[in-house]
């Protein structure tokens, strides 16, 4: 027996050993602290090339290391980058860009008009493994990009397109190291290189991206040296590690709000971002093809209580399908609105031909009980969360719910099936919006049933008003056309529009030359930021 | 000696899961509370242990005790019948493998090589992507995905019996090949499928909450053990009480489990009745 | 010789078979990669055209039929999701991975080799009950709870460990001894998770065949003869107990390998687990397959050391 435990002990004491070891081992960095911005990814970047990459911690990392012709500032609006100044013409489809001229890639080759030349190209190659192409793609005829000279290029469009300089803010690649190469497989997605303010430096998989600050960055100088941006997958784990230090900056849940924004070594930015959640009809339902059943559904449930509940009141309901921080946001009395009313909303029901079964208390029609099936995608809890408050307000008023959660490939294969109607009934899903008002690609009826438009809403005045919207330029006209249209979504119910959640973004206190908070980022412009002790 | 004697831990094992299981059953007939139940309109912080709730409330409002009742309904069901399929198909593959030997064991092995091979958690997750997530499809996925190792277990033990004197001794007075199967070497063989048994329950119920992990588990609004320990998770300091009952639960039940896979051990394993050490 | 050369040979239909399974379960599964955004800047002709790229527009078998043939020119492919080549994919994973399963394999096997020896021995008593239920409760916390409450504990309240990760970025160029200890760090909380979760059940197999060879015939025997109960326990009980422990690592061994993908989700480990979940949600094909393949050779091997080590220590195993 004594051999057994002193054999325990000796694996114990090597243990400790170890630990002790690690312990006290001095740090070998002969960097200082506040040199080394330590930022947070939500998952492993797929290619760190804004052509290919369509996942946030890549887009995260490419914002740092690659620019575009535009770029987004902190008040959401769209300002010169690898752009000196840009003109185009009367009628809004001839665009001639001149670029920066003291521009240099991260390898010392100066930038010109042939890379910008070589970016679209690329997008456009259908062999090429991107889902932008369609960006640049109007009405089935893509946008012509000229090289005048080394440090002049024009676009001409197809026809005006109200989004198109936005869509210029995409990170332009290097044509000099990626010229010949099978771009999908290239090492250049693992080891990018771009203009941007922040070099590459490496890419440890699954542990951490790390960049360095480019000293010739044509903006001027980033103030912090280096960037380490970790990724920890597990939101639980992120907020210990912000707790502890180790990361500066994580997002804060709603209903942890009280207990970080008391902490001393943290700052706790606040701002509404490009998104809403909504629980989307299949309008091809029979009973939700009726839009007096689909507006008695929304008087039966109280969003009040879904902001307060799911997002501990950070956020506000959602009537219409637009941020409140966009600038095509209609006042607040053109907004059309169905207020809490559980009684209204069964002599709503009534009236569209709905009768109570004494016997199970549930509203019926034709022989037929109404329950339905609200689908979400797994792994998003305050979707399940408002899933299951809108089944428990939809059995108060007698129509009964079931909730099923879906892996995400397995869900977006329901809802983007080729046929029509599709096998759902209704859905709890979010958009996110870009700075763009222009959703033509959720709401005209020619993107169903293969499109984005998944419920099936068909409205002739909403299809020419959205046709109208992406093709005028003027923006006080488009804020007109997009109230109108946001009027007429409103009125038809085709989703019920649930919040507007804010962004609760955890800082650590060293970290200053923050921007104003906002759906742009807190971190704009990057070479702002520095640390103090 | 410790402080029970084996049958009696085995009976204390016995009582609580039967009394468990009883409440499981009859609760929902006695008492008219549904676990899903709450206001909508009064969704607060998850509430501490009170005499009104007296396990305290989730963050929708619900009593955590009922939730618990209901979940162990589901909970005894995902470990039962996952574990009934996972053994049924193991010995017998094991027993039939170990017995045939040569070629027949030969080729039986190497599909069960062949099952394991593929990761568990991949046949398991993919599986649950194909079918819709329910219950039954919980149970099912678990059990088919569970039986190589008890297979494989059987098997070893086979082949350390069969050649064993009184097995010899058994053919030659003829007895046939069923009765010699299950009378004379599966009985030797049960050590280590009930410790099998016993432990893949427990597992399947924490099999079960790594599915709700994944989100793939039991779909809200209703309760297991898992996905409520899964749900307390981001409340962990702020509600611990949202974890502590499901967790002693899942701990009493698996330790219940195993104390009364002991108790039959001994009860059927014709050897350890003699032993002198007990 | 023989023997070994006879299942080696087996084992080539054995991987294709495996192969072939994967491939068409993977396939059943709805969905394909290019799903995984939804973003309304996105059209879905470009979809299209990135899955005819992919060559996911080909019928099933002709698809696993050019798999086939890039692997018999040693090719695995490349990652749908990343662009990476298959096997430094996977490559890029196994160290982490390998370092936290070995590690933990050697101390689960130092802690329940003794506990179970013990408990068979003194079955029944107070000890055996302490570890019983200790064990038990261990096995019973859900690991993903249980690594949060370490995180809790050892690194936020009493700062002892850092509470995610493998190594820090400043220790990339570090000496090998430097690094080590910065990963050793960092390898304290996933180890003690999986130690807590993983003692249970060895410890109870381990018990069970103590005691059933205590009760053999020649055990009780030699009992008989008055040889000392150390002895026995140790020359003659100690091999055959190896039975079960040994199965059971050889049916371990694609976890240990694969890696959990709990633990390292939670502690953002860089481990292989979360490359084959990911891979799974994200139907990442090519990896998918690498990862069997691999874990199926693993496994083929894994039995084949067990069943050669049951002719060692059973001799009567044939």
């Amino acid at each position: 027996m004594a051999s057994i435990t002193s054999s325990l002990k000796a694996g114990f004491l090597s243990f400790i050993i170890m630990f002790l070891v690690s312990c006290s081992s001095a740090d070998p960095n002969i960097i200082s602290k506040t040199d080394i911005l330590h930022l947070h990814l939500g998952g492993e970047p797929t290619y760190l090339n804004p052509v290919l990459s369509t996942d946030s911690p890549s887009s995260s990392v490419e914002g740092l290391v690659f620019s575009g012709l535009f770029r987004i500032n902190s008040d959401m609006e769209l300002e010169p980058d690898l752009v000196e100044s840009y003109d185009v013409n009367e009628e809004g489809i001839h665009y001639t860009f001149r670029l920066k001229r003291d521009v240099t890639w991260h390898d010392g080759i100066p930038f010109t008009a042939h890379d910008v030349k070589f970016t679209f190209d690329v997008i456009l190659d259908p062999k090429t493994n991107t889902v932008r192409r369609s960006n640049f793609v109007l009405n089935g005829t893509a946008v012509q990009f000229n090289v005048i000279d080394d440090y002049t290029i024009e676009a001409i469009l197809p026809q005006p397109f109200a989004p198109f300089l936005i869509r210029m803010a995409m990170g332009i690649l290097p044509k000099h190291l990626l010229e010949g190469e099978d771009i999908n497989k290239a090492d250049f997605n693992r080891a990018p290189v771009g203009t941007g303010p922040y070099k590459f430096q490496s890419w440890q998989p699954a542990q951490y991206v790390q960049l360095e600050r480019n000293d010739h960055y044509y903006m001027g100088k980033p103030k912090t040296k280096l960037i380490v941006m970790k990724i920890v997958p597990d939101a639980n784990t992120a907020l210990l590690a912000l707790e502890k230090g180790e990361i500066d900056e994580a997002g804060i849940p709603a209903k942890d709000f009280s207990r970080y924004s008391t902490k001393p070594f943290l700052n706790v930015h606040r701002y509404y971002d490009l998104v809403y959640t909504y629980m989307g009809f299949n309008l091809k339902h029979p009973f939700f093809s009726d839009s007096k059943v689909r507006r008695a559904i929304a008087h039966a449930i109280n969003k009040d209580s879904i902001v307060s509940g799911v997002l501990k009141g950070f956020g506000v309901k959602a009537d219409i399908p637009a941020s409140p921080v966009l600038w095509s946001y209609p006042d607040n009395e053109d907004i059309p609105k169905f207020a809490y009313n559980p009684s209204f909303a069964k002599e709503l029901l009534k009236e569209a031909g709905f009768k109570v079964n004494p016997k199970t208390q549930l509203f019926e029609k034709d022989g037929k009980p109404f329950s339905f099936k609200i689908i979400t995608n797994k792994g998003n809890k305050d979707r399940e969360k408002v899933a299951q408050i809108i089944q428990r307000f939809l059995a108060e008023i007698g129509v009964e719910v079931h909730i099923q959660l879906m892996e995400w490939s397995s869900f977006i294969k329901v809802i983007n099936a080729k046929k029509s109607p599709k096998d759902y009934d209704a859905v709890i899903l979010g958009w996110s919006l870009g700075l763009d008002p222009d959703s033509y690609s959720i709401w005209h009826s020619s993107q169903y049933p293969e499109g984005f438009n998944f419920v099936g809403y068909l409205n002739p005045e909403v299809d020419v008003l959205l046709e109208r919207g992406r093709t005028t330029t003027g923006k006080e006209q488009r804020k007109e056309i997009y109230k109108e249209l946001y009027q007429h979504i409103a009125q038809d119910v085709p989703y019920l529009f649930l919040y507007f959640p804010e962004s609760i973004i955890g800082i650590n206190k060293r970290v200053e030359g923050l921007s104003r908070p906002g759906p742009a980022g807190l971190m704009n412009p990057i070479e702002n930021v520095y640390l103090v002790d | 000696m410790g402080i029970l004697t084996l049958e009696k831990k085995a009976l204390f094992s016995f009582l609580f899961l039967s009394g468990l299981a009883l409440l499981a059953i009859l609760f929902p007939i006695i008492s008219s509370s549904d676990p899903n139940y709450f206001d909508p309109n009064l969704i607060g912080e998850p509430k501490s242990p009170s005499f009104a709730h007296l396990f305290g409330t989730d963050d929708l409002g619900r009593d955590i005790l009922i939730r618990c009742i209901y979940g162990s309904r589901i909970s005894l069901m995902v470990g039962f019948i996952s574990v009934g399929i996972s053994i049924t198909i193991g010995t017998l593959v094991g027993v039939v493998s170990g017995y045939a030997g040569g070629v027949a064991d030969e080729i039986i092995m190497r599909i069960v090589d062949m099952f394991m091979a593929i990761p568990t958690l991949f046949l398991i997750l993919t599986i649950q992507v194909m079918m819709e997530p329910s219950i039954t499809n919980v149970m099912v996925v678990i059990g088919l995905t569970s039986w190589m190792g008890v297979s494989r277990l059987v098997r070893a033990e086979v082949l350390s019996v069969k050649n064993r004197l009184f097995i010899t001794a058994a053919k030659a007075r003829g007895i046939s090949l069923g009765p010699l199967l299950f009378k004379h070497i599966l009985p030797h063989c049960l050590n280590p499928v009930i410790v099998a048994a016993m432990l893949g329950m427990g597992s399947a119920i924490l099999v079960e909450s790594v599915l709700s992990f994944l989100g793939l588990g039991v779909q809200p609004p209703h309760a297991s053990w898992g996905n409520m320990l899964e749900n307390s998770l981001s409340f962990l300091r702020q509600a611990p009480w949202m974890a502590l009952i499901p967790g002693v639960l899942i701990t009493l039940t698996v330790l219940a489990l195993n104390f009364l896979g002991d108790g039959i051990r001994t009860y059927f394993d014709p050897r350890s009745k003699t032993s002198a050490r007990h | 010789m023989p023997y070994l050369f006879k299942r080696l040979l087996g084992s080539v239909p054995l991987l294709l078979g495996i192969c072939f399974l994967s491939f068409m379960i993977m396939h059943l599964a709805p969905g394909d990669p290019t799903l995984m955004f939804m973003d309304p800047s996105v059209s879905l002709q470009d979809l299209a055209q990135v899955r005819e790229n992919l060559g996911l527009d080909k019928p099933i078998l002709v698809q696993f039929a050019l798999w086939l043939k890039h692997l018999f020119q040693g090719d695995l492919g490349y990652s749908f999701v990343s662009g990476k080549p298959v096997i430094e994919a996977i490559l890029e994973r196994f160290p982490a991975t390998l370092f936290l399963s070995i590690s933990s394999l050697i101390l689960i096997l130092c802690i329940t080799f003794p506990l179970g020896l013990i408990s068979g021995y003194k079955k029944g008593s107070m000890f055996d009950d302490c570890v019983t239920v200790f064990s038990f409760i261990g096995l019973s916390i859900p690991t993903f709870w249980l690594g949060l409450v370490f995180i809790l504990f050892f690194s936020l309240e009493l700062n002892w460990f850092p509470t995610s990760g493998y190594l820090d970025p400043g220790y990339q160029y570090s000496q090998w001894y430097v690094k080590l200890s910065n990963i050793g760090a960092h390898i304290f909380l996933p180890l003690l998770t999986i130690i807590v979760g993983g003692v249970a059940c060895l410890t109870r197999y381990h018990r069970f065949s103590i005691i059933q060879i205590l009760n053999q015939d020649y055990i009780k025997a030699g009992r008989a003869r008055g040889l000392s109960e150390t002895r026995l326990l140790f020359k003659h009980s100690f091999k055959n107990a190896a039975m079960p422990i040994i199965t059971i690592l050889g049916m371990d061994l694609p976890s240990l390998i694969g890696g959990s993908y709990i633990i390292e989700f939670i502690f953002s480990w860089p481990g292989m687990g979360q490359l084959g979940v990911a891979s799974v949600f994200s139907r990442d094909y090519p990896i998918l397959m690498g990862m069997i393949l691999f874990s199926s050779i693993l496994i083929i091997t894994g039995n084949l050391l067990a069943d050669l080590a049951y002719k060692w220590v059973d001799p009567r195993v044939s």
